[in-house]
């Protein structure tokens, strides 16, 4: 077949036919008519009113006149032609003069009418066109006109078909007139029925035919051109969408056709389009309709593929006319699927690429009307549908440089080059191919050598993955085109772009989680991995896919091994997230000591992926610290001992009871509420990628841990336990990550959820002396003890060397050591029990410190320093407090001018105290002036005191008189040394030394007083009560001074007198100062005193104080000084005198 | 116009039944063919974005919840569902099957909402868990089937 053919013969333009309405009669008058009819026609649309309910449509109406040929008529009713048929005959006259009309007119429109009635036309018309002339037109109505006979003659019944009109060209002004709307409107709705009841008739007509389908000889291809028919008259109406709807139920029931003979219906005419497919050209839009192709049709000789694209075709050009090109679109992907579904259907031989050339053809005709849109809406509803077709045509071409071995990386056979040439010449149809020819040549182009065709490919995968893009759907551009596209680079090694391809889809199937699609895209994705040398992702992929239950086994096991491989060769640290990989399911801490809280051991469940056992060389997890030490005592409490995490029980809800209370406090209603709902509620479509792990190791990164791990696929049950735990701070600490070392230098890691925590309490080591209740340590003697450590978290390991020392004046050894020290080592090793702790029996001494004045109480340190092997060491400090078993009191008691020291011993033991003799010694230089003698029974050896008992001695000082001018100042200061020995009374073997040294100033009696009470003037008798008597004192300086040759100076002495007032009343001078002039040793002082109660009074004493008299001249004021003990000796005191009572009146 | 339907028995009715989540993951797919499986998976999952697009631009009526065709290829036609969650239902069909019209997908669609429905009233399926309920997935089968 050729295009010789000149389209002008063959083109069938159904937008060149307007509906036909002949005229016959007064042609001359009509010419002049004619256009102004046309005119007003179709001026405005009409209402186009059908039977049977059919939807109204404004139909707008062009019309074509022809003269009235009756050969032609008959020729034309005959015809199944509806659109070159004329659809209304008119018969036109001017004629106003009756008698013409009579002798005539009546026989021309009687012969007219005869041609209708004998082709049962009834869509005619008469006009008669009046033309006034105003000038001749008589006043007077004529009796009767010609349009009264005419109406009377042929149109009794229908008097609409009989029209009158003033003829308006000659009569501009009633253009408008009424007459010759009516005219016009009728003529309109005339057409509209003729139209109507034409189509009903045809369609009729139609439906007798499709009745017969069964009939063997019945053509699917005849009826298409019959109703197709229908569909050119709609189209020539302008009614493109019912014209539309013909094709469309011609098309479906084509292909219900094609679907009824799969299951053996077969009729003839469908047999004809099974015959081999030779021309594959597609011709998509064609702007007129080929007169040969309907014959074509009409005897059959048109392939499936041209009867398909001559459907399309004529669909597409009325949605084009209707200005959708959307849909053309739209529908052309439905076209293409359905025609290359009816040829596998039928079976046609087609050969190897051809189907897939028509489809490029048709997509690149159809993309090439979707561009040439101009309207942007209509251009962006386009792109929604080119897209589709842009990634058919793309897996088509494929197909194609598959099958011609054009695609990159491959060789051409002859063979295949043979099949090109085959492809390319049946693209060369003998049809109208003008608006083909692009999309011929272009594919042409494309299949002629292998760099074309990677070009045309890549340039529809462009436009195809853009146009996606474009409309935001970036799953199928991605996923669909992205991963042909893979495929193509995975063709022409260009593995970077495939990479990039493969990772952007496994982007999207990762963020919809499709696992299937991911372990297919990962599958690829390894081997670009492995290409390009990134074995970072290469690893990471590796494990993805071993641990990918959509996998089987084989793969799996092949993946991981190849990982382990890569692992070992190269030389990089991967750590990734457990992902997939580890499962966690369960997690327990558990502290079995309930002081310190340690997670002795962390139970861990979780489920492995991974294809076969591990042998893992560590798993840990570390902590962060949550609170530290200083605040965590309030908080420790709140810490429990055990805290567990599941994963299954991770979607149940916090669901508690909610009470609701009236004011009044009365119940109201009660129900249940979610905890902490908000976090429940919350959105997560924005959160649907997690956030990025963050890998950073802390101090305490492998805190908790187990070494050498078996890891067996499933469910895997590891307790890990908390070491080195003692260089850790007190505080809360959660956990934080798990790490699961799978083998050297592959690290997974996952963050373990919030909230599980255990409070680490480092406690330092104590120690503590173990006494029996109410017993105390005694200085001055041997005590025994037990000195106990308690080992803290920083010495749980062996301790090697414990160094003990002490204050001064405390020394020890162990039990059964004898030599006491200040200081010893205890070496190792130790018998440390279970509860880290040690117990050394020890012996203390502590001295007995210098008795005079001392608290009862000596306090000693013990400093305990532990050395563990690996050099930690801890100092801990014990306090002893030891009593003194016994305190010693010394006395200087006075009788004249005798002196005598007296020594009180007070026992405090609880046990008794064993005390040798005593002495007493004058430590020099007092021994040399002194002499003590003893005054103490010498009977018994040894004394027992017991708990609270004082003994005392008794010792006389006597200043030996020899060399009193030699040893007379030293006398004046006595130090005395009293020294025994004591002991236990259960050990009286081990006796300790006991001195006491003692001074003795100012002992010499200065000052001798006696003193007494006498009443007044009456020597000798009793003092009365209420009557004045006289005190009198002595004073009598110290003789001694005499002996010792010291010369008396004047001295002054104050006196008080002291009485008790409820007995005494001292009437004269209580206090005074008397004064020793020179040699005069003693003095008198009487006062008077009055006795206030009767009975044995003690006298009033005095105090004595040495007086200084005031010296103007030196500017010294007069002061007092006391004495000190036994320079005054009171010889009276405590001397009582006996006062009468008052003399009443009675005796008197 | 009426044309006659020949009766023609198709055995299968559907090649595919999904449930995807609110979230586009699959929670529940099945297919005849278990070989077709994996094409059958990229198509629906592009399909999703054909979905979302329906969802967005608003022009779909909200109280039908039946999509309609979504996707086709020369061997698939994916018709889509979408409840007033966002859970979203495909069913594939073999191209070549232009005897299951538009409402016998709608049917298959609506069987499918009511066991998905009742899944959900089951308090120990836990929502967004995937889908192993046996009552849930004889109904599947059964649309597949076409013995339901």
């Amino acid at each position: 077949m050729t295009t010789a053919n000149p389209i002008g013969d063959d083109a069938l333009r159904i937008s060149d036919h307007k509906p036909l309405i002949t005229y016959a009669g007064d042609k001359e008058l009509f010419e002049n008519l004619k256009l102004v009819l046309s005119q007003s026609l179709s001026q405005e649309p009409i209402e186009w009113r059908r039977q049977y309910g059919r939807p109204m449509k404004m139909v707008t109406l062009s019309t074509d006149f022809v003269p009235f040929n009756k050969d032609a008529v008959a020729e034309q009713i005959g015809s199944r032609n509806l659109v070159g048929r004329p659809i209304m005959h008119t018969f036109w006259t001017q004629c106003l003069d009756v008698e013409v009309y009579k002798s005539l007119l009546r026989d021309e429109i009687d012969k007219w009418m005869n041609e209708m009635n004998k082709h049962n036309i009834i869509d005619w018309v008469i006009v008669v066109v009046e033309t006034y002339d105003l000038r001749k037109h008589s006043k007077l109505l004529p009796r009767t006109t010609v349009f009264d006979k005419i109406k009377s003659d042929f149109a009794e019944k229908k008097a609409d078909r009989c029209l009158s009109v003033i003829n308006p060209p000659k009569s501009e002004v009633r253009c408008g007139s009424s007459a010759w709307r009516a005219l016009i409107t009728n003529v309109r709705l005339l057409i509209l029925s003729a139209f109507d009841r034409l189509f009903l008739k045809y369609e009729d007509n139609i439906r007798n035919y499709r009745e017969q389908r069964n009939d063997p000889s019945w053509s699917f291809c005849k009826y298409f051109l019959y109703q197709e028919e229908l569909a050119f008259a709609l189209e020539m109406l302008g009614i493109h969408d019912e014209a539309l709807v013909q094709y469309d139920e011609l098309d479906a029931m084509f292909t219900q056709f094609i679907l009824n003979s799969q299951v053996g219906n077969v009729p003839q005419w469908l047999t004809e389009f099974q015959v081999v497919l030779e021309w594959w050209s597609a011709v998509l839009f064609m702007k007129n309709i080929s007169r040969k192709q309907r014959e074509a049709i009409k005897i059959r000789k048109l392939s499936l593929l041209e009867f398909r694209c001559y459907l399309f075709s004529r669909q597409a050009s009325l949605l084009m006319a209707a200005s959708k090109p959307w849909i053309v679109a739209e529908r052309a992907l439905i076209f293409l699927h359905q025609a290359v579904s009816d040829l596998k259907t039928l079976e046609i031989e087609c050969p190897q690429g051809s189907v897939a050339c028509w489809v490029l053809q048709c997509c690149a005709q159809v993309l090439v009307i979707c561009q040439s849109v101009k309207k942007p809406e209509h251009l962006e509803e386009c792109s929604h549908h080119t897209a589709p077709l842009l990634y058919y045509s793309l897996k088509k071409l494929y197909e194609l440089g598959d099958l011609c071995g054009l695609l990159p990386g491959s060789v051409q056979t002859s063979e295949q080059l043979h099949t090109v040439q085959v492809l390319c010449g049946g693209m060369q149809s003998g049809h109208d191919l003008t608006t083909a020819t692009e999309s011929v040549a272009t594919l042409k182009t494309a299949l002629s050598s292998s760099e074309t065709f990677s070009k045309h490919y890549l340039d529809i995968a462009e436009l195809a993955i853009s146009t996606y893009k474009h409309n935001k759907l970036m799953r199928c551009a991605h996923s669909l085109v992205g991963l042909e596209l893979a495929k193509f680079y995975t063709l022409s090694g260009d593995t970077t772009k495939r990479t990039m391809f493969l990772v952007k889809a496994l982007k999207l199937f990762e963020q919809d989680n499709w696992k299937l699609l991911i372990v297919q895209t990962n599958l690829e994705l390894v081997k670009c991995f492995k290409k390009i040398g990134n074995v970072d992702q290469f690893v990471k992929t590796c494990l993805q896919l071993a641990s990918s239950a959509e996998c089987n086994l084989k793969v799996r096991q092949d993946h991981f091994d190849q990982m382990s491989r890569m692992i070992q060769d190269s030389n990089i640290e991967c750590i990734y997230p457990t992902d997939n990989v580890i499962v966690l399911a369960q997690i327990d801490v558990k502290c079995n000591n309930e002081e310190s809280n340690y997670p002795s051991t962390v139970s861990l469940k979780f489920k492995s992926n991974l294809p076969k056992t591990v042998l893992c060389p560590k798993i840990a997890i570390s902590v962060v610290i949550g609170s530290a030490l200083k605040k965590m005592k309030s908080k420790l409490s709140l810490v429990k001992s055990t805290y567990s995490y599941d994963i299954n029980k991770g979607n149940i809800l916090p669901m508690t009871y909610n009470h609701n209370y009236q004011q009044d406090g009365h119940f109201a209603s009660t129900g249940i509420t979610c905890l902490n709902q908000k976090s429940y509620l919350r959105r997560q479509d924005s959160q649907r990628r997690k956030p990025s792990m963050n890998y950073n190791k802390n101090d305490y990164h492998d805190i908790i841990s187990a070494n050498n791990v078996n890891i067996q696929p499933g469910m895997n049950s590891i307790d890990l336990t908390l070491n080195n735990s003692n260089n850790i701070e007190s505080g809360i600490y959660f956990l934080d990550k798990l790490s699961v070392i799978l083998q050297p230098r592959l690290e997974l890691m996952t963050s373990i959820p919030f909230g599980l925590m255990f409070a680490l309490k480092n406690i330092n080591s104590t120690a503590q002396l173990v006494l029996p209740v109410n017993k105390c340590l005694f200085a001055g003697i041997e005590e025994m003890s037990t000195l106990s450590l308690q080992f803290g978290t920083k010495l749980k390991k062996i301790v090697e060397k414990i160094r003990l020392h002490s204050t001064p004046g405390l020394t020890f050894c162990l039990e059964d050591r004898t030599e006491f020290c200040s200081e010893m080592y205890v070496k190792s090793p130790l018998s440390m029990n279970s509860s880290h702790s040690v117990s050394l029996p020890i012996k203390f001494f502590a001295q007995l410190p210098p008795l005079k004045d001392h608290p009862r109480i000596v306090q000693h340190k013990l400093w305990i320093k532990c050395e563990t092997s690996s050099g930690d060491e801890e100092m801990i400090c014990v306090s002893i407090d030891f009593n003194l078993p016994l305190t010693v009191t010394h006395r200087l008691h006075t009788c004249h001018y005798r002196k005598f020291v007296g020594i009180n011993i007070a026992c405090h033991t609880d046990w008794s105290l064993a005390l040798m003799i005593p002495e007493i010694i004058g430590v020099s230089p007092t021994n040399s002036v002194v002499e003590l003698t003893s005054l103490n029974p010498t009977c018994d050896p040894l004394t027992c005191l017991k708990n609270g008992e004082t003994i005392g001695y008794l010792w006389e000082i006597n200043l030996s008189s020899t060399d009193i001018k030699t040893v007379g100042p030293l006398a004046e200061s006595l130090k005395l040394n009293f020294q025994t020995k004591y002991s236990s009374a259960e050990k009286p073997n081990c006796t300790q030394d006991l001195n006491f040294e003692f001074t003795i100033n100012n002992y010499k009696t200065l000052l001798l007083i006696e003193s007494g009470v006498e009443m007044a003037g009456k020597s000798g008798e009793f003092c009365r009560m209420n009557t004045v008597c006289t005190y009198t004192a002595n004073f009598k300086r110290s003789e001694h001074s005499e002996q010792l040759n010291i010369p008396q100076s004047e001295i002054s002495f104050k006196y008080e007198i002291v009485a008790d007032k409820t007995m005494w009343a001292v009437c004269g001078r209580g206090s005074d100062v008397i004064t020793f002039p020179p040699n005069s040793i003693s003095q008198t002082v009487s006062v008077e005193v009055m006795p206030l109660m009767s009975g044995f009074l003690p006298i009033p004493t005095l105090n004595v104080f040495r007086y200084f008299p005031s010296n103007s001249r030196q500017n010294i004021e007069s002061k007092l000084e006391q004495f000190s003990t036994g320079q005054v000796y009171d010889a009276s005191k405590g001397v009582q005198t006996h006062v009468l009572p008052r003399i009443t009146a009675d005796t008197s | 116009m009426h044309l006659q339907i020949l009766q023609v028995y198709f055995s299968d009715m559907a090649l595919c039944v999904a449930v995807v989540s609110k979230e586009n993951a699959p929670k529940y797919v099945t297919s005849l063919n278990p070989e077709d499986e994996l094409q059958i998976q990229y198509e629906i999952h592009s399909s999703i974005d054909f979905v979302e697009e329906k969802l967005k631009t608003g022009k779909k009526d909200m109280r039908d919840l039946y999509l309609g065709l979504l996707y086709s290829t020369e061997d698939h036609k994916i018709y889509g569902y979408v409840t007033n969650t966002k859970v979203k239902f495909f069913v594939v069909i073999d191209s070549s099957n232009l005897l299951l019209r538009d409402n016998e997908i709608r049917f298959m669609f609506r069987k499918l909402h009511t066991a998905y429905t009742d899944l959900m009233c089951n308090p120990f399926y836990i929502p967004g868990d995937y889908i192993t309920s046996e009552n849930f997935n004889k109904v599947a089968r059964g649309i597949l089937t076409g013995n339901s």
